[in-house]
């Protein structure tokens, strides 16, 4: 069934500069369709995206929706031609409720006059939600939904607006297992009632599952437009990267040795919420994937190892000896990589050198100077250890793309040549050339005695990086399995959701 | 004055904006501060007059002759009458913690203490119209017979003023009266110091240690703010009246007397030769102290007044320092006057609308004696010390 | 839209810009030098005299306007620095009054900013209170405590050995408040820029969590800002009181806001995370050279300050760098 095509962008090229971005980009969208659009960060999605939706003004080529051309020189323009964006980082006003949030700007007015009809307000908003199938208080503020709640209500802006083509940008990101589940229902639902809908996701199997089609860029051109259908997920891989390029996130056996001693010990930790009652170790040059519901505890045991938080009762043991604080843990060569890189891992205006070198400045520091000579040439190596793509150590690392943020967050930590890492959700963002980059780095460091623990929603990574994964459900660790024991992702799915394996041996250590 | 704030603001905007175009020299001609007049003809002729002692200057705000304050007196007959009266009175003042304020407390409460009228209240307003508000309305409860006060705006605070003056209070205020109430009437008198003489008297003592000559400089206190508008006017037309050699070539405003020192900077840079500057209040005067010090003036050739009598620049002037005369008023005679005017209204007696109380100048050779006018004590053994050298 | 613009590689042409907005404080400082100089070169404002003024006048605003890029670096802001200043002076000059040397009354006067700097960085980082609040309390409260110690009065200085080293003096020619200003900068310089504490302080300010992620201590770190930021108000008001040989409880009323104004002019981001001592010198000598330069054109009170307000406003708006 081939349905009508709503929305064909023809040609589309654009420069910064002598850049050129997009190289005579083709896209075309059908009436309800669900159309993935994927590539790596620079490939061109987000300003070919941005063209559309009127943030950057194309240098050529056409856009035509319903057959007829449109031209979006602004975000008002694309409004009305009934094109939106959902937004990654969500474009809410904390402090409002839902209904005025979704009507900022347009609140229906007593007929006249300039004033606000809040009972109107509130009666429109419940009805786009009922008609999302959502159970949302209009009256409630922003500020107090949950992050699937709020990309909801900004999909509902969206509607009110009557848009009929929707651009989400990463839209499970930060989205729990049951919140991503409602949002696919939720785009199901959209579909059904004819709204296309443009998907950009890193994560090959939501895609696979949701989408109708996918294309993908490369270097600012299409490489590939398919019937999901008929694709695989080294298929799309392979488009994405170039031939030969997608090897690295697969699975490897790696042989940890057998004599390997604990390098940390985790005895019955019960902390304040959620976690009754955790034991495990990590031996040196071991890689634990921790897996879990998203709010199961997980990044707390890692603060926890990190020294940053208190446990209520057990300990951890860092070669047989209790963490204090987060000094001592660091100091001991504990390094953590926190979930939110933005907030917590980068201090975003600042170079890509300044970030490297501040978890090292005591290192570097020389009767309370910084020797800074000495430091660029460990900022060096790490750019180059890691592949960091930078103009150079001075660039602000605001203006990296997110897997190279990435990259300076894990760098600045391996610089201090760490004993455990901990990586709470490493791969965020990250496009899939940068996500087997750091792959490939965990398990170089790992083969070199490193302990490491991920921790990871994607079971996808997970499964391709960890020798053993560990299973937290209800406060405890439910499961403790070889990665080699574990044959499929729908097993190690299953293990999460509180299904226990029956070949699965319980705290097996 | 309409076309010259348009000229003004024409000058601001082009200086920001347009090099080459600094001011003209000015001799004759300088630029005032913004609210300045023109003194009246009769200040001009009594700026002529060599000998200013026995003659008030200043009249009131509605033109009401100043009658001078030495001329107030109540015969032992009307004193004992007032002391069988039993009388009340409340004390508003705007702002204390200076020496004028406290001063004029002093005389104040000495007299009435004396006369046996009883201080049933004293308030601090702050210099907080609010406040003053709140506090006369406190004081209204207390139906006083005698209000003595110093509004702090003559406008926002008349209301209060007026429900205390028909309950039958007697209402004396101090250098001001508020809108809508008639001496003679709702209040007695206004007692204030005779500022345009103040000023005039610091022309005289800027003359007299300059030799009369050559070129002097003005600082002045940039807001509207009626005493301190009146002390220039004062200054400026005696300087004109009485001393054609020394000329005032430049007359420059601070909004913050902390900024006296750099205004004063600016002044002696541009006039190296200035031999003696007017500098308003005593922190601005000391500011131009340090200026002139900096500039590598010396007392020998460069002459401060001003017209605070306050321990700094009386022990500059002791030190022989820079600071070449003082005009000061005389807080304590005034609350004195006040405390007279008060205690002839309750005995229903007609009293003077305005009355005026002279200032004192203050040279180095009159410090001690008149040290111990004003602060009734005598000189600090560091100031006398410095004297007698 | 605007946060996910800034993310977007930003076309190489705009790179050129970007460095010349860092200098903005510098060539307004040029320009207006060569303004005043066209205009008023003749009428003493080239005068060496009158430029030892400049920088003496700016001397104390420099000193407070130099700890305070470390605090605002550091994602904080200091309004308490003008009384804690007066409240200096005041100890220094009652100590010497009370008959100790100069050395003792210098020592109590910086124990007085420590102690001020200590309250402050107690309340912001201990109990959590927005510094913004906590040093707004602070200065009213200080300014109390100055007119309530002296009951408005002015403390004389008689020391002349103070008064000359802290104000009054010259060295081989040259102001000693001219000296001070310089070592400070100098100093404030150096650490900003080439110690690990000054790495802290920026980091601290440019993202909390993260420097804290980080192993940085950033309490600690803002303590450090503000016990610094009160012995620079401490400093400044014994220069203050070794100028004008007097100790005043008014002294530095509005100093604050002029040394933030400074450290703003001189490039240093009020949200903390970027700071230069350089900038914020230039900034101090800026808004001195402004003041003194219209004081001499002969402008009245109320256009100096609309000039000088109308120069700050479009300094910083040339310093702006673009947000998308």
């Amino acid at each position: 069934m081939t349905r009508p095509t709503i929305l064909e962008m023809t040609d589309i090229r654009k420069s910064f500069g002598n850049i050129a971005v997009l190289k005579r980009v083709a896209f075309s969208l059908r009436k309800g369709e669900v159309h993935a659009l994927m590539g790596g960060n620079g490939a061109g999605k987000s300003t070919l995206m941005k063209i559309l939706t009127g943030v950057y003004s194309r240098d050529g080529g056409s856009v035509l929706i319903d057959g007829q051309p449109v031209e979006v020189h602004d975000t008002a323009a694309a409004e009305r031609a009934g094109v939106a964006m959902i937004f990654q980082e969500f474009s809410l006003v904390p402090t409002l409720t839902v209904a005025q949030n979704i009507f900022l700007k347009r609140e229906p007015r007593f007929a006249g006059t300039p004033f606000i009809n809040g009972a109107e307000m509130k009666r429109q908003a419940r009805l786009i939600l009922e008609e999302l199938g959502v159970d949302i208080d209009p009256d409630a503020p922003v500020s107090g939904l949950s992050v699937g709640y709020m990309q909801i209500v900004e999909i509902a802006k969206a509607l009110s607006k009557k848009a009929r083509i929707l651009v989400m940008d990463e839209p499970t990101s930060s989205l729990s297992e049951a919140e991503t589940e409602a949002l696919f229902e939720l785009v199901n639902r959209l579909k059904a009632s004819g709204i296309s809908i443009v998907y950009i996701s890193h994560r090959m199997a939501e895609i696979l599952k949701l989408c109708d089609r996918v294309t993908v860029m490369r270097d600012g051109e299409t490489v590939m437009t398919a019937d999901c259908a008929d694709l695989s997920v080294a298929q799309i891989v392979e488009a994405m990267l170039g031939a030969g390029n997608a090897t690295s996130f697969e699975w490897k056996d790696r042989q940890v040795p057998a004599t390997a001693k604990p390098v940390v010990q985790v005895r019955n930790l019960r902390l304040d919420k959620r976690i009754d009652d955790v034991s495990f170790d990590i031996k040196a040059g071991e890689i634990v994937g921790l897996a879990g519901l998203m709010g199961s505890g997980r990044t707390e045991i890692a603060e926890t190892i990190f020294g940053r938080r208190r446990a209520v009762s057990g300990e951890v043991l860092f070669d047989g000896v209790p963490v204090a604080n987060q000094a001592d843990a660091i100091a001991r060569g504990i390094a953590l990589v926190p979930e939110d890189r933005r907030k917590f891992g980068l201090v975003l205006d600042h170079s890509v050198r300044d970030n490297i070198i501040l978890p090292n400045l005591e290192r570097f520091t020389r009767h309370l100077f910084v020797q800074d000579a000495v430091a660029l040439q460990t900022v060096r190596d790490t750019i180059r250890d890691l592949a960091i793509k930078t103009d150079g150590p001075d660039k602000l690392s605001r203006l990296l793309s997110g897997g190279n943020q990435q990259k300076i967050v894990i760098g600045k930590w391996l610089a201090r040549d760490p004993r455990l890492l901990i990586l709470d959700e490493p791969t965020i963002g990250v496009d899939i050339g940068a996500k087997s980059e750091i792959v490939e780095t965990v398990r170089a460091m790992a083969d070199r005695g490193m302990a490491v623990l991920v921790i990871s929603s994607e079971l996808e990574e997970l499964m391709a990086i960890s020798d053993r994964i560990l299973v937290l459900h209800g406060g405890r660790i439910a499961q403790d399995m070889n990665r080699r024991d574990v044959a499929t992702e729908e097993e190690l799915h299953h293990a999460i959701q509180g299904h226990s394996r029956p070949q699965a041996a319980l705290g097996a250590a | 004055m309409k076309h010259l704030s348009i000229k003004r603001a024409a000058l601001a905007l082009s200086v920001a904006f347009l090099p080459n175009l600094g001011l003209a020299d000015v001799a004759a001609d300088i630029e005032h501060p913004l609210w300045y007049t023109a003194p009246s003809a009769k200040t001009m002729e009594l700026a002529k007059k060599d000998d200013l002692s026995n003659t008030v200057v200043s009249d009131g705000q509605r033109g009401e002759p100043g009658f001078p304050a030495a001329n107030l007196a109540l015969t032992d007959e009307q004193i004992a009458k007032v002391k069988a009266g039993e009388f009340t009175v409340a004390i508003s003042m705007g702002w204390l913690g200076d020496d004028w304020a406290s001063q004029q407390l002093i005389g104040l409460k000495e007299s009435f203490e004396a006369m046996g009228i009883k201080v049933v209240a004293e308030t601090n307003a702050n210099w907080d119209d609010a406040k003053q508000i709140a506090d006369l309305d406190a004081i209204s409860v207390l139906k006083p017979d005698l209000l003595v006060s110093i509004p702090l705006n003559g406008k926002t605070t008349a209301s209060a003023y007026k429900k205390i003056s028909d309950a039958g209070t007697k209402v004396v205020f101090i250098d001001q009266a508020v809108e809508g109430m008639d001496p003679g009437k709702d209040y007695a008198s206004i007692i204030s110091s005779d500022n345009l003489a103040l000023g005039m008297y610091l022309a005289d003592a800027l003359a007299e240690a300059t030799g009369g000559k050559g070129d002097v400089a003005a600082m002045y206190y940039a807001n509207d703010f009626y005493v301190t508008n009146l002390r220039y006017e004062g200054f400026i037309a005696r300087v004109e009246a009485k001393y054609p050699d020394m000329h005032v070539v430049v007359a420059a405003g601070h909004n913050d007397p902390n900024k006296g020192q750099e205004v004063a900077q600016g002044l002696l840079a541009r006039y190296p030769t200035l031999s003696g500057v007017y500098a308003s209040w005593s922190i601005p005067a000391m500011g131009a102290v340090t200026a002139a010090t900096v500039a590598g003036r010396t007392p020998a050739d460069f002459k401060i007044v001003n017209e605070n009598f306050d321990q700094i620049v009386a022990l500059n002037m002791a030190q022989n320092g820079f600071i070449a005369g003082i005009s000061s008023q005389r807080p304590y005679d005034q609350g004195v006057a006040e405390a007279k005017v008060g205690a002839l209204a309750l005995l229903g007696e007609q009293t003077p609308p305005y009355v005026v109380v002279p200032p004192l100048k203050v040279v180095r050779s009159n410090l001690a004696e008149s040290y111990k006018t004003i602060y009734r004590v005598d000189l600090p053994a560091e100031m006398a010390e410095a004297l007698a050298n | 839209m605007q946060s996910k613009a800034t993310a977007a590689p930003r076309p190489p042409s705009a790179l050129p810009k970007v460095q010349l907005q860092n200098y903005v404080v510098y060539i307004f400082f040029a320009v207006v030098l060569l303004f005043f100089s066209v205009t008023i070169g003749d009428k003493g404002f080239l005068s060496v005299m009158n430029l030892f003024n400049i920088a003496r006048t700016t001397a104390m605003i420099t000193v407070i306007a130099v700890a305070m890029t470390f605090v605002i670096s550091a994602g904080e802001l200091d309004l308490s620095v003008g009384s804690t200043a007066a409240l200096a002076a005041l100890t220094c000059g009652l100590v010497m009054q009370a008959g100790f040397g100069w050395p003792v009354a210098v020592l109590a006067a910086l124990v007085a900013g420590l102690a001020v700097g200590c309250l402050n960085g107690f309340f912001v980082t201990l109990i959590g209170i927005p510094s913004f609040l906590v040093t707004l309390g602070m200065m009213q409260f200080i300014r109390g405590l100055d007119m309530r110690v002296t009951y408005t009065n002015p403390v004389s200085i008689s020391n002349q050995s103070f008064n000359s080293l802290f104000g009054s003096g010259n060295l081989f020619g040259v102001p000693s408040l001219l000296i001070w200003s310089l070592v400070i900068a100098v100093l404030g310089h150096v650490v900003l820029k080439y110690t690990g504490f000054g790495r802290e302080i920026l980091a601290t300010g440019g993202n909390r969590m993260a420097a804290e992620y980080s192993g940085v201590k950033t309490r600690r770190v803002k303590f450090a800002a503000f016990l610094l930021s009160g012995a620079a108000a401490a400093l400044a008001g014994m220069l203050y009181s070794g100028m004008m040989q007097t100790a005043r409880f008014n002294f530095g009323e509005g100093a604050e806001l002029m040394a933030i104004a400074a450290v703003i002019l001189g490039g240093t981001s009020l949200f903390g995370g970027r700071g230069t001592i350089l900038g914020t010198f230039a900034g101090s000598l800026l808004i001195g050279t402004i003041n003194n330069g219209l004081i001499i054109m002969g402008l009245d009170v109320s256009e100096q300050m609309m000039v000088s307000g109308g120069i700050i406003i479009l300094a910083v708006a040339f310093g702006k760098k673009p947000t998308a």
